[in-house]
């Protein structure tokens, strides 16, 4: 088992005027495991904790209690650049303050492969090539980033991540927060179909949040429901979306609104 | 596609860019001695035959025009630069190296000692300066640490406005106080001059400058990452907490050190990342270097103009890069869109 969280808590700071009055948890005593080539979706409504753990599971933020062990160390501790060699996270969203080509965003994935002024060699621009063109961008590699559409934006920031990862693939992580939330459904299906092609060719383990629940069942090899911060059901897809746990996870009767066919 | 249809690494394309931007300091360091009312010649200011005391020409070009155009260098070139690392800092292309207070602490330090300078110990209205702005500096990030584990920029930048306009009411204060001489020095000293006669002020300053320049380097790399957003970031192996420290301390060092040699000079810090961009891409690691250049350059051409433009009257150089960068930036702004 390449990932695995134990007992993970997490609150975010208060906000208010009161910084020592304890915070709710955003993530609540949430155990699951990952197997190597898995793709996992995390389902849950607005406001489930789905963000949260993901960006515990990857080491963006560090759990109040429990810990993440990845191929039997802790995510926590590990050295950022070695976690980041390892585990690479696609936000919902990339919005850059200034901008760069598509060539230049999949280099920065290298980032935790070379020293403090080390400058990127011919690796480098071959691993950025292979990410590229392994979601299908590589003819956009001299475009500016700003200037392309959602869905391809979003498979240049999945090529980055792919180029930050290990070549070894039976230690890397891939994690995609809603990676369709906000692409409209020609690209979702590309997405969709990208994240597949990951999956079955390059053996990448995948962990995706999403709201989605047909998106879910037609991507994901397993599902996890999230609810307020805790897990109410772990396993294949066909056997944890029933209509009673749909029901349950988004407190709405599902015969009213039929969404899931499995 | 092919291999040879890819483009080979986007960095190394820049390098020509930045090595043009250098050429054009070095050029506008040599040609500036040689450009104002009191015509020198090259043959003359080198000449042998006759001793320094006694060589105008020489003495024009080594005690007055060499040291301005030096200190326009380092001034220009500091400010580009600082302007580029803050810009990166607090994601937002609008920022200038004095957005988050440095300046205003600079000035209000320069003014107190003007007006009741008696009683300050060593290197007068430079080192005030340098001393307000890192009060200013100080508080800035002691507001931003004070009620988040990690530095917020929303709140340093908030911070940085409101100490401004705090600062500036302050330094209103002191100019009440002030008799005419005073308050007519300090408006000077706020205009911004580079008549540093002497090479002291930029050897003073060098120290820290070299310092800020040494952080900078490290910086490249990480500011092209926070470019993507702090969680992208630290996703991808950055110390965003340690990068943002360092980033707002150095910059700001670079800029009390800039602004105690020429006063607070404006527009230099986003007129030329600006045009730098445009030049060379957003990637840090050339932007830096290239601003730092093109900044020097830039700084040493509006000094030139401020000195001969109503010659044999010297126009301090902050009245040039205000009256030149306002309606450029303007004219950016809308051409860009």
């Amino acid at each position: 088992m390449p990932l695995s969280a134990a007992h993970l808590s997490f609150g975010y700071p208060p906000a208010g005027l009161r910084p020592h009055e304890a915070s709710p948890l955003a993530v609540s005593g949430v155990s699951i495991v990952v197997d190597h080539g898995a793709l996992v979706g995390i389902l849950g409504p607005n406001g489930s904790g789905k963000t949260t753990l993901l960006k515990l599971l990857a080491g963006i933020l560090t759990p109040r209690a429990g810990t993440v062990m990845l191929d039997g160390r802790n995510v926590s501790t590990m050295p950022a650049r070695e976690r980041a060699r390892r585990v690479a996270v696609v936000p919902q969203e990339t919005h850059l303050a200034f901008d760069y080509t598509v060539l230049e965003i999949a280099l920065m994935g290298r980032y935790p492969h070379l020293g403090p002024f080390e400058v990127e060699g011919p690796q480098d621009l071959a691993a950025a090539e292979a990410g590229l063109e392994a979601t299908g961008t590589g003819r956009l590699a001299s475009r500016m980033f700003q200037n392309l559409s959602g869905g391809e934006r979003q498979r240049v920031i999945i090529a980055a991540a792919l180029a930050q990862l290990d070549e070894d693939e039976s230690s890397r992580v891939l994690f995609l927060d809603e990676p369709t939330a906000s692409l409209d459904l020609k690209y979702q299906l590309e997405v969709a179909a990208l994240l597949r092609r990951l999956h079955d060719r390059q053996h990448v383990t995948i962990v995706l949040s999403t709201h989605d629940l047909r998106f879910a069942a037609s991507v994901c090899t397993e599902v996890i429901l999230l609810s307020a911060g805790r897990v109410l059901a772990q396993g294949p897809p066909r056997e944890v979306l029933t209509p009673a746990a749909i029901a349950e996870l988004y407190e709405i009767d599902v015969s009213a609104a039929p969404l899931v066919s499995t | 596609m092919t291999r040879a249809g890819l483009p080979s690494l986007p960095l190394r394309r820049g390098v020509p860019l930045v090595a043009l931007c250098l050429v054009a300091m070095i050029v506008a360091i040599g040609a500036a001695p040689f450009i104002g009312s009191t015509p020198i010649r090259v043959a003359r200011v080198f000449s042998r035959s006759t001793p320094f005391a006694d060589n105008i020409d020489a003495q024009i070009f080594f005690i007055a025009r060499l040291p301005r155009a030096l200190a326009a260098a380092l001034v220009g070139g500091t400010l580009a630069a600082a302007g580029v690392v803050f810009q990166g800092l607090l994601r937002n292309p609008l920022a200038t190296p004095y957005t988050l207070g440095v300046s205003a602490g600079a000035s209000l330090g320069a003014m107190v000692v003007m007006t009741f300078g008696a009683a300050w110990p060593v290197g007068g209205v430079a080192s005030a300066s340098l001393a307000g702005a890192g009060l200013a500096v100080l508080v800035v990030y002691w507001l931003a640490r004070a009620r988040h584990s990690g530095l917020s920029t929303t709140v340093l930048l908030l911070a940085g406005v409101t100490l401004n306009a705090f600062f500036s009411a302050l330094i209103l204060f002191v100019q009440y106080l002030s008799d005419f001489v005073q308050t007519y020095r300090a408006l000077r000293w706020l205009m911004g001059d580079l008549d540093v006669a002497s090479f002291a002020p930029i050897l003073a300053a060098l120290p820290l400058v070299l310092v800020a320049f040494i952080a900078f380097a490290w910086l490249a790399r990480p500011l092209n990452l926070i470019s993507l957003g702090a969680d992208a970031a630290a996703s991808r192996g950055v110390d965003v907490e340690r990068a943002q420290r360092v980033a707002f301390f150095s910059a700001s060092l670079a800029t009390g050190a800039a602004v105690s040699v020429g006063g607070p000079i404006g527009f230099i810090g986003i007129i030329v990342p600006h045009l730098v961009r445009r030049l060379v891409g957003s990637d840090h690691r050339l932007v830096l270097p290239a601003s730092t250049f093109f900044g020097a350059a830039f700084l040493i051409g509006c000094d030139a103009v401020a000195r001969t433009i109503l010659a044999p009257l010297e126009l301090p150089v902050g009245i040039i890069t205000a009256l030149i960068g306002g309606p450029f930036f303007l004219w950016l702004l809308i051409r860009k869109r």
